[in-house]
């Protein structure tokens, strides 16, 4: 179905060509994997397919692609709409009218397919993925697993052969996840449709695949059944993590299969206890009591007691919409607060003027690039020094604590999401604030540089500084949390040490508890560190 | 009258002690225009076959007031208003219709079809095209204005329509121009141009009508009967006096009229407001309609 | 005709954008005819009790009120600039106050700064302004009650690219206003509001990359779903498309000069108008044989939209019959100051415009929705 013969992708202006001489052979009806780390050229890949790569983005292209017999060198993406149909990452930006019926039956009208035929496909269609009872909302309404599945549906109804999806869930949190994943294998599986599909987050998505391909960040690509690859990659879920750990042939790529392997592991780990960061009570940094946002008619947060303690990195979970957003910004100083109090070190932040305000809390928004408005990197860096009172250098110094190599001449939209949210973070923590909250920091980032913003937050809470991360990612929340809070519709239902709260129910459970359960295990980290304690 | 100023009465108070802002300016018989006091305006009917129609007036005075008496009116644009001069009419010429007659006057005509205003201080012996609109001019004493119509200068010198005496020929002339009165009828005083003697004959006989009411009115104004007699003379003299200048002279086809001080009528302002009450129902009518139909929606909705 | 229920009420569907924008047009010439006072505030409440009947829930359909706040800041804006910038003022005026004259140089000496303000100028302008306010509040009227996007589709297939990208540029407007609050807020984080030219920069600077990079996604995607396709169109057909469209177009601009220049010769404008349509018309339906696209649902076109359309187009027609009639009821002049006549005919077309509130058939009304709705705007919020 699509073929790479000998494919290398250079862009204007790079020195090496992202893609290397790739030879890749994908047969009908596969539910195809695309995994490697930031930069590795996964969006070239799957670019190249459509043809999106050279014809949209500029560069240069070698060797030939071809899908279903057709050569990308002499279609347009246009003129493959029928064949290969394309999801991206932000669905809303992709949308071209206003309602989901419309937007369904665009594609169709590019393609002029006749009107009969149409209302039908956009009937089957909305079945399909079931969306029938959202036909005639307006698109900036539904919540991002709709748009997401109607940003299927509108490329679905053209009937491609292919489907191109490039990280459909890192916006969505796991129930819409699931969604739009379920909706997925149920087109490979009930209509033959082969799916190729780039994500970070591979924990949920693994199981399913046909294939991996592998892309190391050289340029090179290796592809092959799951089992094999992931036996040799860099970026892996916890599943094949500990797979890999225990040494488990051939290895589990499910919750289910692992636990069939894990029999062994169990019994070995059975009297440990994993080293726990025990829940020292240190001084309260702040303290909220009976926080209340409304917007309009909606009440975002709903009474709310919280207390943050220095040294402690807090987790904040909850489904989109459950008010994680508002109550940050309402503990911040900046977001609207109808009533309650916040006090950090004596004084309402909300009360300071703002730049007073940032050396109490310091606040990383979900879109970190709202706060960069210079040309490079370093006159951001002297911008906050300045913003802060400190002195020269400041920002830099801690720049390179947290990511060291970023080249002070770049500019900031440049850099990957990893080193962005770096950048934001060392502008932040110039003011050198009490506490450190986070809004959804995980989004788009890989599991090395996850790994890396765990270790930032770790040295920052090191430093005796509160952080409060909200986040959906349970693996994440495992590694580094020591508290959990949870907030569902403006009111926290859950506050508590990080395994009691994540173990207590499945949906929230991290895979290493799914797998090793009922032994409390919640990172492969600490189960490494048990095994290896137990060596010694 | 009262229901005329009705909407002003609150007003006034406002307006204070600035008033109306124009000056006491008042039609003079051409006489007492000199060359150092008073305004004459020359109004160029060329166009239409008409003669060049003179006013003087006292200063201070604005070119507005000055080309809206003595017989001269104008009628400005709808869009405009009055400040720009779209029609002017000279009682004594085509009986008082404006000129361009076709002229709808609804918005501003292009500058080929419209007329021009022409300026020439005391000295200045060629003219100047206005900076200033005719309301927001104010000239100076002894200072003569041209309206043409159709772009071009005028082609008739200032020297050639400026006062020549020093002083105003008759004061007791003076006394008519607080005559009052609806009649507009106008003393043409047909002055014609040695130049070519045929001409002028057949200029007075084309004035033939006017002539005839020059007859009526001057029956009529028992004070002044004598006063017609001595002005021919004088203006005759004038004339002359202005040809024997030279080159600059009017053209053959071209007459000199002066037009007699002549306060213009004001039509009163009129109308029942009772259009209004019906209009104001209608409109309040459809809007009790829109926010009922706005309540319903959301009540239902 | 409208299908009708066994109740007798009609079935809710909406109407044609073009119809309604038909009826708005018609309803801007009729109010390009007149400067009566009267008429003008008739126009306004039927325009008012059209949209509050026959608009839908949508967002969209919801801006009426700010074109009229809109209309209000123009008819201030010509009576200020009326009053500052001295008009003529006669001796007919009522002088209402003076505002202190500035001297200007000679050479500029056209213009005038300050000076008695008189009533009948205001008025003037004031009436200026509100007739300029009406034809602003028709174009309102029909922005909510068609949807605007609906109304590009009905574009001939050889400008459909044209009508594309007025359509996105008009769901710009709501990201680009999503994107500075977005902002806005996180200058909080940062230094607080700036004042000048820094603030402004670091407003703009993340906004309009933001809206940059989103473009670029959505040219990608609307190029991966098949827009743009050319068809069975040759090159040499879309060369003589587009030369016939651009020489109409070039002529119907001259055309229109022609007509409205009366210094150029009759002969030139009429003519060269026609040529112009003939030549645009050519070019669209050269364009239209390219097999192109098909139309999901076409809204049809049925009795309620030549109702609805024809009331308009008559009022406009009855206005300019009026216009030649009776001029002076049309535009009554302030000088003398009076009230202003009311005209049967121009009054008795108006209100004809209003049936158009009564033969539309009602707006589908939004069914209640299961469940909260999670605005995608307030995600960022909550």
């Amino acid at each position: 179905m699509i073929r790479f013969d000998r494919v290398s992708v250079t862009y204007d202006g790079a020195t090496a060509p992202v893609l290397r001489d790739v030879e890749l052979d994908i047969p009908e009806g596969e539910l195809c994997l695309v995994v490697g780390p930031t930069g590795a050229g996964k969006s070239s890949l799957l670019g190249a397919v459509n043809g999106l790569v050279p014809h949209f983005t500029g560069g240069t292209l070698a060797g030939r692609v071809t899908v279903a017999g057709r050569d990308t060198a002499h279609h347009p993406p246009r003129e493959l709409a029928e064949l290969v149909g394309v999801v991206s990452q932000d669905p809303l930006a992709g949308f071209v009218t206003d309602t989901v019926e419309q937007e369904l039956a665009y594609g169709m009208e590019q393609l002029a397919v006749p009107a009969a035929v149409m209302r039908k496909r956009v009937e089957e269609t909305l079945d399909l993925l079931g969306l029938a009872e959202l036909r005639d909302r307006p698109l900036y309404e539904l919540s991002g697993g709709q748009q997401q599945r109607v940003a299927i549906g509108s490329v679905l109804t053209a009937h491609p052969r292919v489907l191109v999806l490039d990280e459909p869930t890192s916006a969505l949190d796991p129930t819409a996840a699931e969604e739009v994943l379920s909706a997925i294998t149920r087109l490979v599986h009930d209509l033959g449709v082969t799916v190729l599909l780039a994500e970070h987050r591979l924990e949920r998505v693994v199981q399913y695949a046909d294939r991996v391909v592998y892309l190391a960040g050289d340029g090179s690509v290796t592809a092959g059944s799951p089992a094999e690859i992931f036996r040799h990659t860099s970026v892996a879920p916890p599943v094949v993590d500990l797979g890999r750990l225990a040494g488990w042939r051939p290895l589990p790529l499910s919750v289910r299969d692992a636990r069939r392997a894990a029999g062994p592991l169990r019994a070995e780990l059975a009297g440990r206890e994993p080293a726990e960061n025990t829940l020292v009570e240190q001084a309260e940094s702040l303290t909220a009591r009976r926080v209340l946002v409304r917007h309009g008619e909606l009440i975002a947060v709903r009474e709310v007691d919280l207390t943050l303690r220095r040294s402690q990195i807090s987790a904040l979970m909850g489904r989109n919409g459950s008010g994680k957003s508002s109550l940050l910004w309402a503990l911040q100083g900046s977001g609207p607060r109808q009533s309650g109090t916040v006090v950090v070190r004596g004084t309402d932040p909300k009360r300071l003027p703002v730049a007073e305000a940032r050396r109490l809390v310091g606040l990383v928004p979900q879109t970190p690039t709202d706060l960069l408005y210079l040309d490079t990197v370093a006159a951001e860096l002297a911008q906050a020094d300045r913003e802060s009172g400190r002195p020269v250098g400041t920002a830099r110094q801690l720049l390179d604590r947290l990511t060291p190599g970023i080249t002070a001449e770049l500019h900031p939209r440049d850099l990957s999401a990893g080193q962005q949210l770096s950048l934001v973070l060392a502008i932040q923590l110039t003011a050198l604030p009490e506490v450190l909250l986070l809004d959804e920091p995980t989004r788009g980032l890989d599991y090395q540089a996850k790994q890396a913003l765990l270790g930032m937050l770790r040295t920052v809470a090191g430093e005796g500084r509160s952080v409060l991360v909200a986040t959906h990612d349970v693996e994440f929340v495992a590694a580094v949390a020591d508290r959990v809070l949870v907030l569902a519709e403006g009111e926290l239902v859950a506050d508590g040490p990080t395994a009691q709260v994540i173990v207590a129910s499945p949906a929230f459970a991290p895979q290493t508890a799914k797998i090793l359960s009922p032994l409390r295990f919640l990172t492969v980290q600490q189960v490494s560190d048990a095994l290896a304690g137990a060596d010694r | 009258m009262l229901r005329r100023l009705l909407p002003v009465a609150v007003l006034l108070g406002c307006s204070g002690i600035l008033g109306t802002g124009t000056a006491s300016a008042t039609a003079l018989p051409i006489q007492d225009c000199t060359t150092t006091s008073g305004v004459i305006v020359a109004v160029d009917f060329s166009h239409w076959g008409g003669p060049v129609v003179r006013g003087c007036g006292s200063t201070p005075t604005t070119g507005y007031q000055l080309v809206n008496q003595g017989g001269l009116a104008t009628t400005g644009t709808a869009h405009d208003g009055p400040g720009f001069i779209c029609r002017i009419s000279y009682s004594g010429f085509n009986g008082g219709t404006g000129e361009p007659a076709d002229q709808k006057c609804l918005t501003t005509p292009p500058a080929s079809a419209s007329w021009s205003y022409w300026n020439a201080n005391p000295g200045q012996s060629s003219w100047t095209l206005s900076p200033t609109g005719a309301a927001n001019t104010n000239p100076p004493g002894g200072a003569v204005q041209a309206w043409t119509f159709g772009g071009g200068s005028p082609n008739f010198s200032p020297t050639s329509v400026r006062a020549q005496n020093s002083s105003p020929a008759s004061s007791a002339r003076s006394s008519s121009a607080s005559r009052r009165g609806g009649t507009s009828a106008p003393v043409s005083q047909p002055v014609s141009k040695p130049t070519a003697p045929g001409s002028s004959t057949k200029g007075a006989a084309g004035n033939s009508s006017a002539a005839g009411k020059t007859s009526q009115s001057a029956g009529r104004s028992t004070g002044r009967a004598g006063s017609p007699a001595s002005t021919p003379a004088a203006s005759a003299t004038g004339a002359v006096g202005i040809l024997t200048l030279g080159s600059a002279g009017p053209t053959a086809s071209q007459r000199i009229v002066d037009a007699e001080p002549d306060p213009a009528p004001h039509s009163s302002g009129s109308g029942s407001y009772v259009p209004e009450l019906a209009g104001g129902a209608i409109v309040l009518g459809l809007a009790g309609l829109a926010g009922f139909t706005m309540w319903q929606r959301k009540r239902a909705g | 005709m409208p299908a009708r229920a066994s109740t007798g009420r009609r079935i809710p569907r909406g109407l044609h954008p073009v119809a309604w924008w038909l009826w708005a047009a018609g309803l801007a010439v009729a109010v390009s005819r007149t400067s009566n006072p009267l008429l003008l505030a008739m126009v306004l409440a039927v325009l008012g009790y059209v949209v509050s009947a026959r608009r839908t829930d949508a967002g969209w359909a919801r801006g009426f009120k700010y074109y009229l706040w809109f209309a209000l800041i123009v008819v201030a804006i010509r009576v200020v600039f009326r009053s500052v910038f001295a008009s003529p003022v006669t001796p007919d005026d009522h002088i209402l106050f003076s505002l202190p004259r500035l001297p200007m140089p000679g050479w500029y000496a056209g213009v005038q700064l300050g000076g008695p303000v008189s009533l009948e100028a205001s008025l003037s302008a004031a009436l200026d302004g509100l007739r300029l306010a009406c034809i602003l509040c028709c174009i309102g009227a029909a922005n909510s009650l068609a949807n605007p996007k609906r109304a590009l589709r009905v574009l001939p297939g050889a400008l459909y690219e044209l009508g594309v990208a007025v359509t996105v540029s008009i769901s710009v407007a709501p990201q680009l206003i999503d994107s500075v609050r977005r902002v806005h807020r996180a200058r909080q984080l940062r230094a607080g509001r700036r004042a000048g030219v820094r603030g402004l920069r670091s407003v703009a600077v993340p906004v309009l990359e933001d809206a940059l990079a989103r473009s670029l996604q959505l040219a990608a995607a609307m190029d991966s779903r098949g827009y743009g396709r050319t068809g069975t169109a040759s090159r040499a057909s879309r060369r003589l498309t587009a030369a016939l469209l651009l020489l109409g177009v070039v002529g119907l601009a001259a055309g229109m000069y022609g007509l409205l220049d009366n210094t150029l010769p009759a002969a030139f404008g009429l003519p060269v108008l026609l040529a112009g349509s003939l030549l645009c018309c050519g070019g669209l339906l050269a364009g239209n044989r390219r097999v192109s696209r098909t139309s999901y649902r076409p809204d049809p076109w049925r009795a309620p939209e030549w109702l609805v359309s024809g009331s308009g187009l008559l009022c406009a027609a009855l206005l300019i019959v009026a216009g030649s009639v009776a001029p002076a009821a049309l535009n009554p002049s302030l000088y003398p100051l009076s009230w202003p006549p009311l005209p049967v005919l121009p009054t008795i077309a108006i209100l004809l415009a209003a049936t158009a509130g009564v033969a539309a058939p009602p707006p589908p009304a939004r069914l209640p929705v299961a469940g909260r709705p999670v605005p995608a705007r307030t995600r960022v919020a909550a």
